[in-house]
């Protein structure tokens, strides 16, 4: 992840891939399922820059930060389009 | 009322309707073009025939056998001579046609691509994670990739392209198709090719799309009016239905009588017309039809749709009861809680109210006031009807109501008059943030306006001009309830749109309370007990700034304030005279322009905009952030009476001698702007002479508008500078604009010295007449007077060129704002559209009514701006402060 240039742009948020228990427990607070995630497409540029490949039912975790809020987490369902 | 079995609708599906359907959902089937017989009867089988719904009281159904009210009708139908194109559908038609081969009857795709297709239509609606793809998504790829083809892969002839005039004219290689050919190619298409076409065949099939038979909608749906002359009126919709009718008749006659084929076709073409327009009466490619006096006529696309459609104005908005709506007018003695309601109007409105053991006595005692007063001059509220444990209502009227007193009992229903104290909503349009519609407190008042304090103008945007205020009561404990705590004024004074007040104190209370404190102002013990009466300060009086004062002691203006604030507050700030004075914090202080609050005592400085103010007010910021809605609303509405009680000691006015400049004044700001005109023209000279140095980036032109503007800009200023300096703060004018109250030294230096330049799209004024902009000037004329300076005051007046300049600025303005309320309304209405239903769960997520997550976090950081301190949730400076021990 680190080595891809992709990532150096500071308005390119961290993108981590999720495994299933991590998944599930993410979401088990939010009591919500995967369908109910924001999408993100397979095709997304952040994605194809992973070092694992994703697919599509894969939960990313994506590290946002700003200023005023600081680090923000939030979460979106691959689907293929 | 019929007790209803709650059910939960699953789900709705949409679907053409074919001839067996509409037939079936049919009352009547209707043959005759005519309506009413010559006594008025509906005629049988005609447009108004009994068995679809009655819109006479008297008769009855013939269908359902309901009376006028309870009947909402029943359809009909026409079996139309020969099938119609629906043009509503053509698009679909046309790719039907092209997707699909006639003789074959088959989509033209080979039976692997369409399992393909059906596949992936199948498992899109079994699915159960979101995706993007929809189904009209792969139905549109699957007919792209069918119309492509150029042969059958099922009878291998090849295929000829369909093509469509619109609206309703299909044609094949030039040669007319018939509504009869496509609807027989239609049904030809077997069911298991539909899936990829679009179309469920369980629900419908494509020929549905062509029209045999007519639905006729129920006659209280298009019901006729009788004028006053006696004469009938049918709706619009009847009489387009009637065209149909006559039609369809003339159709079948001269077909069945063997007429030639060409009129046979016109009388068919004229068919599809009417059918057309009774649809959409503005399908692109037709004549409007139109009513006899030339009105096009309203069919049913035209109801449906936009603005004054049937959706948005009569589902996504409705009329109401319980409200009123009357000119608004100003009173001061009013908390910015409360509504000052007519009693006209309060008797009107009425809330329903349950009885028990504990209002019944209250309730008897109002039925009896309302009826049999015991002060006609005092406004008691009454009751307009009683609801029995069973339902019935009754209206209480002079005959019954000592009956009905006697019968109430717990259980009951009343529906009392408004009075002190009710709830209701208060609303002015454009209603464009939620601050528009706050819930208020009712003050029944005598007159016939809604009264209100000052200090809610400004969130609804209303003056008194007259402006008309809407007023709702609301019906239910859960209603007022969330009115109560969600919606009333007082939780309203911090906006959510930048986290500072938006209500508070305005114009005179502003300046009100910079004459009760400014300076040494002091006032003697009847003064001081005159202005703190107004409050309701009971208290003792606080010890005399000056006890020896000449005529016994005084009380400072600051100390009649500091009886307002909270006792814990220390503060120290700027105040908005200082501001605008730009000295240095030496000179302010020495001037006594800083203000200093100690233990809640204001020990310094001047109380005005930066004080009270919404938006800018220190002392209003921090009792609101800190101290509760509950003491924002108590200081906002006590600052509004003290400052009253302050204007009634000393009085304010202001007139035009107000911008009254000694004729010294007047000569150095004319000097300033001759020598500003002579620099202008000497840039003008050498622009003509093209030595004038192009800046950086820019044209000579350019350079030379920007210099120009700079200069004229810097005169505006310095006599600006020059007035300013002749009126000081005994002129009242000028105690406004500097307080923050009202008006700004520019525009008291544009009254008292010079105008300024005018300007259009932001440039010099360079438009009209060939190379000059009036006739008054020569051609290129580039200097100040011909390119719009005005160095006139308002006081003095301006010269007609000048006034004509002016205007062309103003009219500017006016364009602008004219153009931008109509942009950002559009704006606002697709925004809100898209966000409605959001909110914010308990967990904190924002989602919408699907569930899913919109944000994970409220803002990205959970915070209320309504609750923080400008966007921050924490006044970090504040706490540095606090800990290091304030001061």
């Amino acid at each position: 992840m680190d080595n891809n240039i992709f990532w150096l742009n500071k308005l390119v948020p961290k993108h981590v891939l999720l495994d299933d228990s991590e998944i599930e427990k993410r979401l088990k607070p939010l009591q919500i399922e995967k369908k109910q995630l924001p999408k993100i497409l397979l095709k997304d540029p952040a994605l194809k820059a992973l070092d694992q490949e994703a697919k599509p039912g894969d939960v990313v975790e994506i590290h946002r930060f700003d200023d005023h809020a600081g680090t923000n987490l939030a979460y979106r369902l691959v689907v293929e389009e | 009322m019929r007790e209803m079995i709650p059910k939960k609708i699953a789900r709705i599906d949409f679907a053409l309707m074919g001839p067996k359907e509409i037939r079936k959902l049919s009352a009547t089937k209707v043959i005759t073009a005519d309506t009413y017989d010559d006594d008025g009867f509906p005629i049988p089988m005609g447009l108004m025939d009994l068995h679809m719904g009655v819109i006479e009281p008297g008769l009855r159904c013939k269908t359902s056998g309901r009376k006028m009210d309870e009947d909402p009708g029943h359809f009909g139908h026409i079996d139309l001579a020969m099938p119609v194109i629906h043009a509503g559908y053509s698009k679909t038609m046309k790719d039907v046609l092209n997707a699909t081969h006639p003789s074959s009857g088959r989509i033209m795709l080979t039976q692997d691509r369409i399992e393909h297709y059906n596949v992936q239509i199948q498992r899109l609606i079994d699915s159960e994670a979101g995706t993007t793809v929809t189904i009209g998504g792969i139905v549109r790829r699957a007919i792209r990739e069918a119309v492509k083809s150029k042969t059958c892969p099922h009878c291998g002839e090849e295929k000829i392209k369909v093509t469509l005039d619109k609206p309703t004219t299909f044609r094949e290689e030039g040669r007319k198709l018939t509504p009869k050919e496509i609807r027989s190619r239609m049904e030809k298409i077997p069911d298991s090719d539909l899936l990829c076409l679009g179309f469920n065949p369980k629900i419908t099939r494509p020929e549905n799309m062509i029209l045999t038979v007519l639905s006729v909608p129920p006659v209280p749906m298009r019901p006729s009016i009788t004028l006053e002359s006696g004469e009938r009126s049918e709706d619009d919709l009847t009489h387009k239905l009637v065209d149909v009718l006559r039609i369809n008749q003339r159709l079948r006659e001269n077909r069945d009588a063997g007429a030639p084929q060409l009129i046979v076709e016109d009388l068919w073409e004229l068919l599809q017309y009417h059918i057309t327009t009774y649809f959409d009466n503005q399908t692109a490619g037709i004549p409007t039809a139109r009513h006899r006096s030339g009105r096009p006529l309203k069919t049913i696309v035209q109801r449906l749709k936009g603005k004054e459609g049937r959706f948005r104005s009569n589902l996504s908005g409705k009329r109401v009861n319980f409200s009123a709506r009357t000119v608004i007018t100003p009173d001061p003695y009013l908390s910015i809680n409360q509504v000052g309601v007519p009693e006209l109007a309060a008797r009107e409105l009425t809330v329903p109210v349950r009885i028990n053991i504990h209002n019944l006595a209250f309730m008897r005692n109002l039925i009896k006031e309302n009826f049999d007063p015991s002060d006609p001059e005092q406004y008691i509220p009454g009751i307009n009807y009683m609801i029995r444990p069973d339902g019935r209502r009754v209206k209480l009227t002079d005959e019954n109501w000592e009956f009905n007193h006697e019968r109430l009992e717990p259980g009951f229903i009343v529906e009392r008059h408004l009075m002190d104290g009710d709830i209701v909503l208060f609303n002015r349009q454009p209603s464009l943030h939620r601050m528009s519609m706050m819930a208020h407190e009712v003050r029944i008042m005598k007159g016939k306006t809604f009264r209100i304090n000052l200090c809610v103008c400004p969130p609804y945007n209303a003056d008194f001009d007259g402006d008309e205020m809407n007023l709702h009561v609301v019906q239910s404990e859960e209603a007022r309830a969330e009115a109560r705590i969600l919606m009333r004024v007082q939780e309203h004074i911090r906006s959510p749109r930048f986290g500072g007040a938006v209500i508070g104190a305005i114009h005179d209370h502003i300046t009100g309370m910079f004459l009760l404190t400014h300076g040494e102002a002091s006032y003697d013990i009847d003064q001081t007990v005159r202005i703190l009466s107004r409050v309701e300060y009971k208290k003792d009086l606080p010890k005399p700034e000056y006890p020896k004062a000449k005529g016994g002691p005084r009380w400072s203006g600051r100390q009649i304030f500091s009886v307002l604030l909270p006792d814990d507050m220390n503060l120290k700030y700027d105040a908005s005279v200082a501001v605008s004075l730009a000295l240095t914090p030496e000179e302010n202080a020495e001037l006594d322009l800083t203000v200093e609050i100690v233990n809640g005592q204001m020990i310094r400085g001047p109380v005005d905009g930066h004080s009270i103010s919404a938006f800018k007010g220190k002392i209003l910021e921090e009792i609101s952030r800190l101290n509760g809605s509950n003491a924002a609303r108590d200081f906002i509405d006590k600052v509004t009476r003290l400052a009253v009680g302050a204007l009634m000691e000393t009085g304010c006015t202001t007139g035009i001698d107000d911008a009254d400049v000694p004729k010294e004044a007047l000569l150095q700001i004319s000097d300033a702007q001759d020598v500003a005109v002579k620099e202008v023209d000497k840039l003008v000279n050498a622009y003509n002479k093209g030595k004038l140095q192009p800046r950086p980036g820019r044209s000579v032109e350019e350079t030379l508008e920007v210099e120009v503007m700079g200069v004229l800009g810097r005169v505006r200023d310095k006599s600006g500078e020059i007035a300013g300096t002749h009126l000081g703060m005994d002129n009242f004018a000028v105690i406004m604009a500097r307080s923050g109250a009202r008006g700004s030294m520019l525009n008291l230096s544009q009254m008292a010295g010079s105008i300024g330049q005018q300007a259009v799209r932001g440039e010099r004024i360079s438009r009209g007449y060939e190379q000059r902009t009036l006739s008054h000037f020569n051609k290129g004329d580039l200097g100040a007077d011909a390119k719009g300076f005005v160095r006139s005051s308002y006081k003095k007046g301006l010269t007609p060129t000048e006034y004509f300049f002016h205007s062309m600025g103003g009219r500017e303005g006016l364009v602008d704002t004219a153009v931008r309320t109509s942009r950002s309304g559009y704006m606002q209405r697709r925004l809100v559209n898209a966000l409605e239903d959001l909110r914010v769960k308990y967990d904190g997520t924002v989602r919408n009514t699907a569930n899913t997550v919109v944000q994970f976090k409220y803002g990205e950081d959970s915070i209320d701006p309504t609750k923080s301190k400008f966007g921050d949730a924490i006044d970090i400076d504040r706490l540095i402060e606090d800990a290091k021990g304030g001061k």
